[in-house]
Formats: structure tokens, sequence, C-alpha cells
């Protein structure tokens, strides 16, 4: 008796919202579209901050080959290496032979 | 009564939602600030870290002075759960002793750091450790170290920046502070309820910043300092300099020093002076080619008169004067060749004091060129008798910056004009691009086209069959004089005939003169016992060496020999 009683409520129930169907559905939408929204953006927001993340470190990496570059092209390191492992003499003019293309 | 008491309760409700409202609009609008201070306060701490600078570059881009990304690492020792598996491997990455990182997370200390200026390229491997170990109390701060890759070429030019501060302190990085940034720069830090630091919030840092271009070419800097090596191992000099110049341009292309230092070790140096701006020396018989000038633009030079040099000697008042060699009868052309003192005060004392004291100053002698900062501005005082005629005009009784010669002797070569040194030729926008060019100053018109001429003539002799004659090159032309000044000796209260400033300035080619050069030492010692210290000889060392090395860079032809060429035969 209880449970016919509940089922007709019940059914009450889902008239009445049955009767504001497209308000539910309308919300719903708005709901699916906000967590898939930020989803979105969250996702967005990580693979920002993963490539602040990688290039700061390639600017460093940069700035370090930079360094390195530097330090190999040192006019200090290539004089040593030119004197002292290739036996290279300073120019003698007397032997320079220059051609006129004008 | 039903419908009254719904609309009661809906009245509070909507009362408290109002009121709710309210005070959300007073703590996120009228309050703001306030809570916000209290957030930082609370959960917010600022740290200091070195800031990056911008470059410092040569005249053709490469790099003088950088500053590279670094990373610190600090620990909050307190909450570390496992410090022997974290000192160990951190020690592998930072290649550190196990037991100094042990010591350091051993501390009872709130913050440790335990390594500074580490390579940024470490740190993806760092972030790893500690998710791995899941020791949130490691934390990881960016900052930025200078660094010199040239290491003392230029050293005593470029400067240096603190290390702790990151403020430029000496030479170029002190006066371009404003342009290249740095300095100390806030990060904020989000702290824990317990007050420890675990993530950097944001950078306190906005500022415009350049890379500043300069006019020295590192080759030729080098060049020059590789030279000054051999005079100094050779003369053991107390100070000595060689300055290298573009004189159309004022560009100073290399200043070599000695004594000099390396900027990334300049704790280690107690002198970081640089003696071509920052020291004023008497610059000797330099002086005559301006008396020289001065008397020839003024028409009281007979090219034919024959001036009597007293034999090396000549009495002013109650002093004696006296020559390195004992000249009879000299040309005005021959005084400045031979560098006679006796010859060059007799033309000096047929000119009007003032007239040369003008001429001087106009040279730019007593001036500072503020091109470099704490720069010398040297000393010239009005001479009120004739015994200061005399010593002003062999360029004794004042003093005069390596640079300044430089610029003085730029003005012969370059057919007359004075110019301002440059040193940096532009400013770059690092984030733009942009290029500032600095340009060149022309300060004033110094000689008249003849009087450039004349000079040209007879510096040009002073090298080729005069007192610059060891120093002289097979294959260019070169104009210049020497000098020699004897110091002031505090112990006998008289100059020294031991110690002494020498001197070369000149320009080279000298028909379309490509460079000029300045060679000073101070207390420059004998080779030989029997030697007589001269400008001359001294200097040679430097010209022998540079001269031909320098234009050979420039891809220059020999202007003084015949030169063979394979299509048209000899050719001059």
């Amino acid at each position: 008796m209880v449970s016919k009683e509940i089922l007709v409520e019940v059914k009450k129930d889902l008239k009445l919202v049955s009767k504001y169907s497209k308000y539910w559905l309308v919300i719903l939408a708005v709901i699916i579209l906000t967590v898939f929204y930020n989803s979105f953006s969250f996702k967005l927001e990580r693979q920002i901050i993963q490539l602040t993340e990688q290039k700061n470190y390639l600017i460093a990496e940069n700035m370090q080959l930079r360094k390195e570059k530097a330090v190999l092209s040192s006019p200090k390191r290539v004089y040593s290496i030119a004197t002292k492992s290739l036996k290279m003499k300073k120019v003698d003019y007397s032997k320079v032979h220059f051609i006129d293309v004008n | 009564m039903e419908k009254n008491k719904v609309y009661f309760v809906s009245a509070l409700i909507t009362f408290f939602f109002f009121v709710l409202v309210l005070r959300l609009f007073n703590i996120q609008i009228l309050e703001k600030q306030k809570f916000i201070s209290y957030i930082e306060k609370q959960y917010q701490m600022k740290e200091s870290i070195v800031l990056p600078r911008g470059a410092i570059l040569d005249r053709n881009g490469d790099i003088f002075a950088i500053s590279v990304p670094t990373i610190s690492i600090f620990a909050i020792p307190e909450y570390i759960k496992n410090k022997e598996k974290l000192a160990k491997e951190l020690s592998k990455i930072l290649k550190i002793p196990e037991r100094k990182i042990l010591r350091k997370l051993k501390r009872k200390k709130h913050y440790t750091v335990i390594a500074e200026n580490v390579d940024k390229k470490l740190k993806p491997r760092l972030l790893e450790l500690r998710k791995d170990l899941q020791e949130w109390n490691l934390g990881i701060l960016e900052s930025s170290k200078r660094f010199y890759p040239l290491g003392d070429v230029a050293g005593t030019t470029i400067g240096f920046v603190n290390r702790k501060t990151g403020v430029g302190m000496e030479g170029l990085e002190y006066k371009l502070n404003k342009k290249l940034g740095g300095g100390l720069g806030k990060i904020l830090l989000m702290k824990d309820a317990l007050g420890n630091p675990f993530t950097i919030e944001k950078k306190l840092f906005t500022r415009k910043q350049f890379n500043a271009q300069l006019t020295i070419d590192k080759n030729i800097q080098f060049m020059a300092e590789k030279a000054l090596e051999k005079l100094v191992f050779l003369r053991k000099p107390k100070e000595a300099a060689v300055l290298i110049l573009d004189p159309y341009t004022g560009d100073i292309l290399a200043a070599a020093t000695y004594p000099d230092y390396n900027p990334n070790k300049y704790w280690l140096y107690k002198n970081h002076r640089n003696i071509i701006f920052q020291n004023a020396y008497e610059p000797g018989s330099l002086a005559k080619p301006f008396i020289y000038a001065l008397a020839y633009e003024k028409e009281i030079l007979n090219p034919k008169k024959k001036y009597y040099c007293g034999n090396g000697k000549i009495k002013i008042g109650r002093r004696i004067i006296r020559d390195h060699a004992r000249f009879k009868y000299l040309t005005a052309d021959e005084i400045i060749i031979h560098s006679s003192n006796v010859g060059i005060i007799k033309i000096a004392l047929e000119l009007d004091k003032n007239e040369i004291y003008n001429f001087l100053k106009k040279a730019g002698f007593g001036t500072s060129t503020k091109t470099f900062p704490g720069e010398a501005s040297g000393i010239l005082r009005k001479p009120y008798g004739k015994g200061e005629v005399a010593y002003m005009s062999i360029g004794q009784s004042w003093i005069a910056s390596i640079i300044q010669i430089g610029m003085a002797y730029s003005a012969i070569a370059n057919g007359g004009w004075l110019l301002k040194p440059r040193l940096v030729k532009s400013f770059i926008d690092t984030k733009t691009g942009e290029k500032e060019e600095v340009p060149v100053v022309k300060v004033r018109k110094l000689f008249k086209k003849e009087t450039v001429e004349k000079l040209k003539e007879v510096l040009k002799l002073v090298v080729e069959e005069g007192t610059a004659k060891p120093g002289k090159s097979k294959f260019f032309t070169i104009a210049g004089k020497t000098g020699t000044a004897q110091k002031y000796d505090p112990k006998i209260k008289s100059l020294s005939r031991e110690k002494h400033y020498t001197w070369f300035a000149g320009f080279f080619p000298v028909e379309k003169p490509k460079y000029t050069i300045v060679i000073f030492a101070n207390e420059p010692k004998q080779i030989y016992k029997w030697e007589h210290i001269g400008g001359g000889k001294v200097s040679s060392t430097v010209m022998k060496e540079l001269i031909d090395q320098l234009m050979f860079y420039s891809k220059e032809k020999p202007d003084k020999v015949s030169v063979w060429t394979p299509f048209r035969g000899n050719k001059k």
C-alpha cells in the first residue's frame, strides 16, 4: 500500500521534472561544457608551463653553448694550438705574394 | 499564517545572503590589498638572486662577458627524511663529495644552501631526484653567474661584476651598469604552514636590458697583449701599455695593460687599475711635435734656419737642461727627428707662453675624455716663466693619460680632427634586437691641412732615420715620435737618471693611416749595462712584433717595398 503511494508520488515528481526537462537539459549541458572547458584549460595551462620550462632550459643550454663557443674560439687557445700543436709561424711579409684582382 | 512563515524565512535567507555579499564585497574589493599583504606575510617569502646582465661583445660580435644561467640548491634539513640517501644521490649529480653535502644537511639550520652557481642543465635531473626520493624540502633557485670566456684578454678594460651582488665594480662593467642591468633581484617563494619555502611564485623584475658591443677587436687585443708580454719579459717595467686606435673614428681597437687581471678571479688581484685611462704620466718628447706644429701654424718656423743646440745643453735661469747627444746646429725638422730638447726649447721660447698652454689644452691635454670610469684628466698648468715654458715644451712638468696621447696623435693621422675616444660601438636591446649606435664625436679641428702634411713628413723621418729607427718596418711606412721622460726621484729630490717613462706614439701606413699606436713603459730596465734607455729602443720590441702582424690581419698590402704580383710583374 505504502509502496503504491510512493510510486504515485515518484510518478508525480517525474511528471513535474519532465515538465522542466528542457531546463534540466540546458543545465546539464552547461555543467558538461564547464567540466570540459576546465579540463581543457587545465591541460593547456600544464602545456604552457611545460613549454615555458622547455624554453628556459633551451635558453640556458644556448647560453652554455655560446659560452663554450667563446672559450673554444678564444685567441689564446687558437694561438696555442697554432704555434704548439701545428707548429705554425708568424707571417713574414717577404714571403707573402699579393695577387691584384682588379 | 503559513504564508507569513514562508515570507519570514525567505526574508531571513535573503538578508543573510545580502550580508554575505556585502562581506565578500568588503573582503574582495575594499580591503583586497590588506588581505593580500596578510597572505604574502603568511605564505610568501622574498629571496634575493643574482640577475643576468646583458652581454659585452667585441666589435665582431664575439663574447667578452656573458651571464650564464645557473641554479642554487637549498634544503630545509629538519624535514629531509633520508639525509644519507639524498647526499649520496646529490653527490653523483653535483660532483661534490658526499660527506660535504651530508655535513650541510645535518646542520641545525632552518635553511641551508647545498650548492651555488650550478649548471642549469642539471635542473631536470635534480627535479627527478626530488620526485623519486619524495624529498619536497629540497629546493632549486634560478640565478646567474658572470663569465668572461677570454679570461684576462682585455680584463682591465672589461672590469668585473661582484659575484655576490651582481653589480659591476670596475671597468666597463661598472660604467655600463645602467645599460647592462643585473644586480640583485627578488623572487617570491610560497611557504607552507610551517614557513618552509616550496615553490617559486613569481619573479619581481622587469627591466630593459642591453648587450654592449665594444669597439675592441679581440684578435687585435690579443696581438697587442702578446707584444706587450714580450716587452715586459725583456724590460721588466713596473707598468706598461699598448693602445691601438682607429684614427678616423676614435675607436679603441686594443687596450693592453700590464699589470692586468683575469675578471673571472678578480678577488685574487690587488690592483684593478687600467693605466691607459686611469693614470697620467709625463709625456716627455711626445710633446715636441705639438710645439713644432704651433710654431709652423704661427709661421715662425723657417725650414732653412739652423738652430744652435748648445752642444747638448741649455741654461734657463739657474737650471741646465741637457740633450741625449751633443747636437750643434739642427733645422726644425732635425730637432724633431733627433728629438733635441735644446732645439725645441729654443723654438718654444719664440712662441707666446699662453699660446703653448692653449694649444696643448686644445689638443685635449688636462681634460678627461670621460670614456672610462675613474679616468685621469692629467695636469696642465699655465706657464709663468721661461723655465716653465722650457719644461712644458719637452713634456716634463705636466702629465697626460695614454688615451689623451692616443687621441692627439690620431688628430695628426686623420687630417687634424681631435675625436672623442669610442669604447662602445652600439647597444643592442636583448629582447627586440634593436641597435642603438654610439656616434663618432668630432671634438674640434686641431691642425690645418698643411700642418698635418708637414708633421706626417717629419714624423715619418723620425722612424726612418731618427730616434724610432730600431722599430721601423721593412714593409710599412710608420710616422711617430719617441718620448723618454725622467721620473722624479724623491730620494735625491731631483729627476732620476735611471728611472724613466718611455713612449712611442705614431700611426701607419703614413699616406692613409689605418692605426694609431701608443706604446708606454714605466721604469723599463736595461737589457745591457751600457744601454741608453729611450722610447725608441724600448718600444721597438712591440713595433717589430706587432705592426706587420696587424697589417696582415687587416689584409693590407705593404706600402714601402715593391710587391711581386704574378700578373703585372713588380708593382709599387
